[in-house]
């Protein structure tokens, strides 16, 4: 009589397991075709790297080099904190960056991603320019990930 | 008697599927929210107000005077009961953010990287549109 019983009480609790699949299949559902109707997000990683790595070169162009290596971040007038946290990667290298090995100067880590950009929209999406200063060439790789993020008050 | 007994039945029914309704009932009211809130614009708008005002303070320099149209980002507030403009636009110098609410509960926050500090926020209403007006100054000094 009481294995009867139990097996009553586990079948309940597997139609509430089969019930919450339902909603969250349904919740899905309704979540996907809302995204799909009136867009994903707001997309601001490219315009972001670009103003970035705008900002880095003119810094480079209108400083001696080895002021911007010194004090990169005052020099140039970042926030350390905000780009390390952020998610940006920044690597400057002399002549031309090669994989994932740091520049005269780096944020971050892993900048063959910028390879990936267009391959997935998790990537960071990436800008590479390249200025000629004091009789070198230096190239500049900015990546951005930082999105727009919503927060309960 | 046969009326009585009906009753309790229905109850029965009702109390064994309570766990049902209850979940019912909080899973229909979260989409109704989501659904809602994503058809007003306010998400959507909020992403588009933080991205471009993070992108003029990564852009301006210190002595800068910055006005952004804030029309639609108030007629939006507006419609989603934030009956206080000032909590529209908030600006934290000290996490270097700028967040923005057009609903209740919720804000898009985004933070800058211009290492600058942003002065005198004021929305503006009716000159002749709404206004978001703020300064630049650098940080240290404000």
């Amino acid at each position: 009589m009481s294995s009867t019983n139990r097996k009553g009480e586990a079948g309940s609790m597997l139609m509430l397991v089969v019930f919450l699949f339902l909603l969250l299949m349904i919740a899905g559902g309704i979540v996907a075709g809302t995204f799909m109707f009136f867009g994903t997000g707001y997309e601001v990683r490219q315009l972001d790297a670009d103003v970035l790595n705008y900002k880095i070169k003119e810094c480079m162009t209108n400083n001696y080099i080895l002021m911007v290596v010194d004090s990169f971040y005052e020099v140039c007038g970042l926030n350390k904190e905000v780009l390390e946290q952020a998610g940006y990667k920044i690597n400057i290298c002399e002549g031309v960056c090669s994989g994932n090995l740091p520049g005269i100067i780096s944020v971050g880590s892993n900048f063959e991603v910028c390879k990936f950009t267009g391959k997935g929209e998790g990537y960071p999406k990436c800008t590479i320019s390249s200025v000629v200063k004091e009789g070198k060439s230096y190239e500049i790789v900015v990546a951005s990930l930082q999105m727009p993020r919503r927060v309960s008050e | 008697m046969n009326n009585m007994n009906n009753r309790g039945q229905i109850g029965d029914i009702l109390y064994d599927n309570a766990i049902y309704l209850i979940l019912v009932v909080i899973f229909t009211i979260g989409m109704f929210m989501f659904v809602w809130q994503q058809s007003n614009g306010a998400a959507i708008y909020e992403q588009y107000c933080v991205s471009e005002i993070t992108r003029l303070i990564n852009m301006a320099e210190a002595g800068d005077k910055i006005n952004f149209d804030a029309q639609i980002a108030t007629k939006i507030a507006k419609s989603n009961k934030v009956t206080d403009f000032n909590d529209i636009f908030r600006f934290n110098n000290g996490r270097s953010e700028v967040c923005v609410k057009l609903s209740l509960g919720r804000e898009t926050c985004m933070k800058y990287y211009n290492n600058v500090a942003v002065m005198n926020d004021e929305l503006k209403l009716g000159v002749p549109q709404n206004v978001l007006y703020f300064e630049i100054k650098e940080r240290g000094v404000e």
